[in-house]
């Protein structure tokens, strides 16, 4: 069924739609580490499916090509603002203060921190696996790359990541212990 | 694959992704069963994938692009609301998600930037910068932007015009220092499509580093972040001008 | 912060020169101009000198032919057109890129709070080039599609 045919008229498809749109936030967001940069690129993202909705044609293939649309909205943004302020790869615009007390929110600023300074290709790939769930089918044909592409970037941001693992040890040390004994 | 074979950590990963065969798949749980170091391996890709979906699991909200740092001074809001209005109904529903924080604004709600807004008819939308804080520059900016909306009205021509001060330029609307409240007050009384805007990074940095605690100028609005807002407006197709 | 600004506008212009704009023109078949506005509000010698360097490696980058490049002045920037009134050397500059296409605009709102006669005090001005407000020209140029540049 074709999400984006009734124009977001009926509850049930408001509600669709809002599900696509928290969904493709959390990957702006990761990517971008800018809430209003987020929102940006997912309004976007979601008046262009909207305007092209019309030649979807395959319903199931409908949330990669979102991801497909995202990740131009992004490279368009990111290729301006490139020319005006002197971004580096590496370099996200950011708005998240590091929260005092609870480890679990240190654990999420560290992560959160590796992430930033993964090279641009190795982020979108990472979180699209990791936080989406695509497969690596779906984020080659969203990244526009071929999947061995998609492969060796995981497998960089992985090892980049895995530092993150060691700085984590006193405190995971407890969930490493429950991971190994499964299966 | 041969059983003395070492699994490349690109094929671990597809075993995590669940992105091998059922054939290939059963190979690597049976190689786990008794390779240690291989469920090390494996334990350790799965706790990297698992760290990556924990850190944003939650994620903040966008705020609206624009707050207003004092309530009564609704400006624009017949502009803005024409606005909304002259949007398709889809866009429209795109202009206030659900989870959009700070219902009680709804100018703030209006003027968030969205490229879905397809720019009113015939208004001229254009963006002063001012970075520079010395007081003949600010004296001549303000005359520049006085100017220019002087121009507008005598050609009967709608404008929205921001003013946006970063870095030194912030000096401008510090009330407590500032040579030029008056004159702002009597411009933003005077010209309906004229905004002072305030960059907060630059609010937080001359608290921290000068001791500053900035007191804005009433009707001054905030934005997260000066060159951040000179992004989006620029997306949005507004001129730019630096003064 | 200024400096930073100033970083940009300058990478901004590099930008333009070497980001497909020289491409797009080298192209057999591209006919349209590159379109661009240059914003002087400024009086310092050094910044003058140094935009009409840039205006001229600019032209030179392009191709003359290729650009339709616009200079407005207003506020203290109006002394170029003063200082090239008075200075041989300074008239000769001006005259040199006007010959190459480059249009100098002036802002009317300038001449009346400065009591400047444009005849009179401002090198080869006819009003032809008096815009009402040289910033609504700056951004009216912007909606049609001109770059900014601020030298």
């Amino acid at each position: 069924m074709d999400v984006f045919s009734f124009l977001g008229r009926s509850r049930e498809d408001r509600t669709r739609l809002e599900q696509h749109r928290l969904r493709l936030y959390r990957i702006a967001y990761a990517w971008t580490h800018s809430a209003a940069l987020a929102d940006d690129l997912v309004q976007e993202t979601l008046a262009k499916a909207l305007r092209k909705s019309g030649q979807l044609r395959d319903p199931n293939a409908g949330e990669a090509w979102l991801y497909s649309i995202l990740s131009n909205c992004y490279n368009d943004h990111f290729r301006r603002l490139r020319v005006t302020e002197e971004i580096d790869n590496n370099t996200l615009t950011h708005d998240f203060t590091p929260e005092k007390e609870s480890s679990q929110q240190e654990i999420v600023h560290k992560v959160r921190l590796a992430i930033a300074k993964l090279s641009e290709g190795q982020r979108q790939v990472v979180t699209l696996v990791d936080i989406q769930g695509l497969s690596y089918v779906e984020v080659a044909q969203v990244l526009n790359v071929p999947i061995g592409t998609v492969m060796s970037r995981l497998c960089r941001a992985c090892d980049a990541l895995k530092g993150l693992l060691d700085d984590l040890a006193p405190k995971t040390g407890a969930d490493e212990a429950r991971i190994r004994r499964i299966k | 694959m041969n059983h003395d074979d070492k699994f490349s950590d690109e094929y671990l990963n597809a075993f995590i992704d669940d992105q091998l065969t059922p054939e290939e798949r059963e190979q690597v749980y049976a190689r786990l069963s008794h390779d240690e170091a291989l469920k090390q391996q494996v334990c350790r890709l799965r706790q990297v994938s698992d760290l990556v979906s924990l850190a944003y699991k939650q994620v903040p909200q966008p705020a609206p692009g624009l707050r207003t740092a004092k309530a009564g001074k609704w400006f624009g809001l017949g502009l803005a609301a024409g606005l909304a209005l002259a949007v398709s109904a889809v866009a429209g529903w795109l202009l206030f998600p659900s989870s959009t924080p700070n219902p009680g604004s709804p100018v703030a709600q209006a003027m968030s930037p969205s490229a879905a807004v397809a720019s009113a008819d015939n208004v001229e939308k254009v963006l002063i910068h001012i970075s520079d804080g010395q007081p003949l520059h600010l004296k001549n900016a303000l005359d520049e932007v006085e100017s220019l909306m002087r121009f507008y009205r005598k050609s009967n021509q709608q404008a929205h015009v921001e003013v946006i001060t970063n870095g030194d330029g912030l000096n401008l609307l510090l009330a407590d220092t500032t040579a030029y409240a008056a004159r702002i007050e009597r411009m933003q009384k005077e010209y309906a499509g004229l905004t002072f805007v305030a960059c907060q990074n630059t609010i937080d940095r001359f608290k921290n580093e000068l001791g500053v605690s900035v007191r804005l100028l009433p009707g001054v609005v905030v934005t997260d972040s000066g060159v951040a807002q000179i992004m989006r407006r620029q997306h949005q197709g507004w001129a730019y001008i630096q003064v | 912060m200024m400096l930073l600004v100033k970083r940009i506008f300058l990478f901004t212009f590099v930008a333009l020169l070497s980001h497909g704009v020289v491409a797009r023109v080298t192209h057999a078949e591209s006919r349209e101009k590159q379109k661009v506005v240059y914003h002087i509000n400024v009086d310092d010698r050094k910044v003058l000198n140094t935009a009409m360097k840039t205006i001229q490696n600019h032209l030179g980058a392009v191709g003359a032919d290729n650009l339709d490049l616009r200079v407005v002045l207003h506020g203290n920037g109006i002394a170029l057109l003063q200082l090239a009134h008075s200075d041989p050397t300074f008239q000769g500059k001006v005259k040199s890129l006007k010959r190459q296409g480059v249009h100098f605009i002036v802002c009317h709102s300038t001449l009346a709070a400065r009591k400047i006669d444009f005849k009179k005090d401002l090198y080869d001005v006819t009003e032809a080039d008096i815009v009402p407000s040289g910033v609504a020209e700056i951004a009216h140029l912007q909606s049609q599609g001109f770059s900014y540049v601020k030298p």
